[in-house]
């Protein structure tokens, strides 16, 4: 990611504070109908119907691992909307904060001891309260592939 | 400028592949002056506009080519097979060289001597003998004073000159350049081509010669110059054809445009849209009961429909247009192969999607590889089957209901069942017991398995075993099929289905616990409705399986909710039940649902990557109320479930099935020198003769008797079976069992004929030693049936394989 190139879609998701590059979110969408999709990976919620294009719906908390939260909870979750050279996908979390603009120079290397799933982020801004980590939708999609569908084989 | 070199490009490719064909069937029919016109005047346009666009190594090569052309066209030189590969070959330079300027905007560094260097050889075929042929020629022309002839002889003046002067050709740009637009210069090309001829001609009554950078720009002010007085008629013949055919393809540019693909898919996406917007607009006119609201949406029905109708149609392409490559690439394949095959095409009018048509090509092509490399035999096989030398592959498209049909047919040595079975046991991919369960229609079907290809050999054609397996699934992933009929010794043919369109497909909905899914009403047979109170006894189940009796059949029967993860006990007797009768590969099963509801015309749209791997569903589309539904891949999800996992059980059945309608199998009960009984399938048996012993003649390979005019070889059961050798007696008559497969006959000589008798299929048992096809009881006592295949492939095998292959 270029230095100059700073601005991030932040979100919460659980004691998470996460970013995601500005310039990949295509839109923020409020709870939308979700259809579900037998058998699809887990961290799959469905897929919504985003003015006529169909987009799959990623449950981030599954994907990375933090807790689920309560069916009510996830009634009320926030799609925001990326494109990736893959397709444009909808991560849902549980809240939206701001667009924020950080100096470059707040970055730092994830740490090793990171205990969640670090596939997918890519670094952490020091912010001047809280520390905000990058997720990397492209990496999201590149597991994609690997991502195992919940289907019995008979 | 950019403009006009891509639309030199396009044209330019698009008249080469015109150009490919048009020199195939030259070399069949040399006497084609139509063709050979179209060729030169695409070589000769395209030689034209590179030197207005400064491609100079484009114009030097092309300008060989032409002058081949030319002594093609007049006549001085027949086209065969030596002018036929140059002249592709030529095709494929420029091609190349084409792709270069597409890519850099400049020409590429290779400048293809070779090529020229070829068609220059064959120019200068006869050596001296030509070149003074020629002067005498030129002389003559000065005699007769025949226009083409003498332009002839100039122009090859003028190609010594252009060599000569190739450095100075910037000047020749330099007047070019203000010659008209490209579209102009190619509407008037073929009057350019009138023109130069005239201002040759002109140029001709003078006996001193013009340096040619002059030439152009007298070519140019020539334009008005009066025409040759009396033309030879076949010089005005071409004219003639060259204007009416000019004045056609001014005609199509009139009514004609041409449109960005993308642009299209653009148009067909929106399209797509429109489609979805309309069906909400109709579910919400039905509730609202407006006579406005109902009469506006019903004319958004009509109009939507219509242009969805319009826009399908823009995108349909003839199959021709895929095909056009095709004789070219038999041509060459079957020429390094040394095979001679012909190749027909019929229906290549039928139109079809054009996204569509790219799926297809690969495999298309592929099967035409196949038939090429593995399906025709080589001349000699040929000869020896008593087939004509000259194989042919025909391609037939066609409309049949609501698909595209293409068939590929060659008239080749078709697939071996026994082959392809031996081949997957030895993969391993099944065993021994479900391979002889497995009728001959699905060991045709091994050939989509995954590494599998009987080729013998590994060419650079095919035979890698991959390709047939990427055909079926691509054919699977456009909701597509294919089939198989072949026939030892008779060829193959392969039939791709297609769906018309891709993007809009009618399809049913139906509902399990809650979620609405599409069924593509293309996999659809019937529907089947079961009352609640009946499903206990209507629903029955085998092993655990449940069936339905459909007319008689047992219907394998899957529960969408069940395969969907949901509730497992499908027909809980509070809800009437629906069967959706779908149709799989090779038989029908049924799917249960809980509800139907209409039949609608969906989007079919892509799922994410996310989503691919799941074998139960070919997209998802937007309902009228805007709810995402997925659409069913009822294939996948035959496959998984394994309900066509169990077609080899239901095989066995119908195999049964079969053996029970044929129960009786006629056949020919003969004692052998052996004194062994054996039995012979009558079906195969072409005459009982007997011969006089004396007429029996030793060859090198064994015994044979004169027969109808042919050499009938003798075989002795004891030979098949190594128990011995056979003697012909000294004199007396000898039996003889005249088997004929394929055309070939062979002689059986036994000791005695003893009688014919009807043995039932079912008591047959496959044969446990090499010779024998099957073991029956009749009449109380063991009889073996001799396979008459070993009898034949002995005898071939003796005769050094001229036989058979």
């Amino acid at each position: 990611m270029l230095e100059h190139n700073n601005q991030f879609c932040t979100f919460h998701l659980g004691d998470l504070f996460l970013g995601i590059d500005v310039i990949q979110v295509q839109e923020i969408l409020r709870p939308q109908a979700m259809t579900n999709v037998p058998h699809a990976p887990s961290e799959v919620r469905g897929l919504i119907n985003l003015r006529g294009q169909i987009v799959t719906a990623i449950d981030l908390r599954k994907l990375l691992h933090v807790t689920p939260c309560d069916e009510a909870a996830k009634e009320e979750q926030m799609n925001i909307v990326v494109r990736t050279s893959e397709g444009t996908v909808s991560f849902l979390v549980d809240a939206i904060g701001d667009v924020l603009d950080i100096p470059g120079s707040l970055r730092a290397p994830l740490p090793n001891t990171i205990t969640y799933d670090s596939t997918y982020f890519s670094s952490v801004f020091k912010l001047e309260d809280r520390l905000l980590i990058v997720l990397e939708p492209e990496r999201v999609m590149g597991r994609a592939a690997l991502a195992p569908s919940t289907r019995r084989l008979p | 400028m950019d403009d006009i070199l891509e639309e030199f490009l396009i044209e330019s490719y698009e008249n080469l592949d015109q150009v490919d064909e048009d020199l195939i069937e030259l070399e069949k029919n040399p006497d084609d002056q139509a063709r050979l016109n179209n060729i030169f005047r695409t070589i000769h346009t395209i030689k034209g506009t590179t030197g207005f666009l400064g491609l100079s190594k484009l114009e030097s090569l092309t300008h060989v080519g032409e002058s081949l052309l030319d002594e093609l066209r007049d006549g001085r030189r027949a086209s065969s097979r030596e002018t036929t590969d140059v002249l592709l070959a030529l095709a494929d330079a420029v091609r190349s060289m084409l792709s270069d300027i597409e890519a850099t905007g400049e020409e590429g560094s290779n400048d293809h001597d070779d090529v020229r260097d070829r068609i220059r050889a064959v120019l200068d075929g006869e050596g001296e003998d030509d070149t003074a042929r020629e002067e005498e020629e030129q002389h003559r022309v000065f005699e007769d004073d025949t226009p083409t002839q003498l332009v002839h002889g100039l122009e090859e003046q003028l190609a010594e000159e252009d060599k000569r002067d190739e450095d100075e050709d910037v000047e020749d740009e330099d007047i070019t350049t203000s010659a008209p637009s490209i579209d102009e210069l190619d509407l008037q090309d073929d009057d350019d081509e009138q023109d130069e001829e005239s201002d040759d001609d002109a140029e001709s009554s003078e006996p001193s010669w013009e340096p040619p950078q002059v030439d152009h720009s007298i070519a140019a002010s020539a334009r008005s110059a009066a025409k040759p007085p009396s033309p030879p008629v076949p010089a005005a013949e071409q004219k003639k054809e060259s204007k009416t055919s000019n004045r056609s393809s001014q005609r199509l540019s009139e009514t004609s445009v041409r449109v960005d693909v993308e642009l299209l898919d653009k148009l067909m996406n929106l399209v797509g849209e429109l489609v979805l917007a309309r069906n909400r607009i109709l579910q919400f006119s039905s509730y609202m009961d407006h006579p406005e609201l109902v009469g506006a949406s019903q004319a958004l029905n009509l109009l939507t429909s219509e242009l969805q109708e319009g826009v399908m149609k823009a995108r349909m392409q003839p199959v021709g247009n895929i095909l056009k490559k095709v004789p070219r690439m038999v041509r060459d394949l079957s020429n390094s192969l040394g095979k001679k095959i012909e190749i027909e095409m019929e229906g290549t009018q039928t139109e079809l999607d054009r996204t569509l048509m790219e799926v297809v090509r690969d495999p298309l092509t592929h099967i035409i590889r196949n038939a090429v490399d593995h399906g025709i035999e080589a001349p000699e096989v040929r000869e020896a089957m008593h087939k004509s030398l000259t194989g042919m592959i025909r391609i037939r498209a066609y409309h049949e209901g609501g698909q595209v049909n293409i068939e590929i047919s060659d008239d080749g040595a078709g697939l071996d069942v026994r082959r392809l079975k031996a081949k997957a046991l030895d993969n391993g991919l099944y065993n021994a017991e479900q391979l002889q369960r497995m009728s001959d229609r699905e060991a045709l079907e091994l050939i989509f398995h995954p590494g599998l290809s009987t080729a013998r050999a590994v060419t650079n054609v095919s035979g890698r075993g991959v390709g047939m397996d990427v055909v079926k699934t691509h054919m699977e992933k456009i909701g597509g099929m294919i089939e198989i009929q072949s026939s030892r010794g008779r060829g193959t043919t392969f039939r791709l289905k297609i769906p018309l369109t891709l993007a809009i497909i009618p399809a049913l909905i139906v509902a399990t616990s809650g979620d609405l899914f599409a069924i593509p009403q293309m996999s659809l047979v019937e529907l089947v409705r079961v009352e609640r109170d009946r499903i206990e006894q209507e629903i029955e189940t085998v092993y655990g399986a449940p069936v339905y009796r459909l007319r008689g059949e047992l219907l394998p029967l899957i529960s969408l909710d069940e395969v969907l993860g949901g509730d497992p006990a499908p027909h809980n007797n509070e809800h009437d039940i629906y069967i959706v009768v779908v149709q799989g590969d090779h038989q029908q099963f049924g799917l249960v649902v809980r509800d139907v509801y209409d039949t609608e015309e969906i989007v079919v749209k892509p799922l994410g990557k996310y989503l691919k791997s799941i074998p139960y569903f070919a997209g998802a589309t937007i309902m009228g109320d805007g709810r995402v539904a997925l659409i069913l891949d009822t294939m996948g999800l035959a496959q998984e479930v394994g309900v066509l996992d169990e077609k080899h059980h239901h095989a066995g059945i119908e195999e049964h099935h079969e053996q029970a309608r044929e129960e009786r199998e006629e056949t020919l009960l003969l004692r052998s020198f052996e004194g062994t009984q054996y039995a012979c399938a009558l079906s195969q048996v072409a005459r009982l003769e007997e011969f006089p012993a004396a007429n029996i003649e030793e060859i090198g390979s064994g015994y044979v008797i004169q027969y109808r005019d042919e050499v009938l070889p003798l075989v002795c059961t004891c030979e098949v079976f190594r128990t011995g050798t056979w003697r012909p007696p000294e004199e007396g008559l000898l039996h003889v069992v005249v088997l004929s497969r394929e055309g070939q006959t062979i002689g059986l000589v036994v000791e005695q004929i003893l009688d014919i008798v009807e043995v039932s299929s079912r008591s047959m048992r496959e044969g446990k030693r090499a010779g024998i096809r099957a073991v029956s009881i009749t009449t109380g006592t063991v009889i073996e049936h001799l396979d008459v295949d070993a009898l034949f492939d002995l005898t071939a095998k003796r005769l050094g394989g001229t036989l058979h292959a």
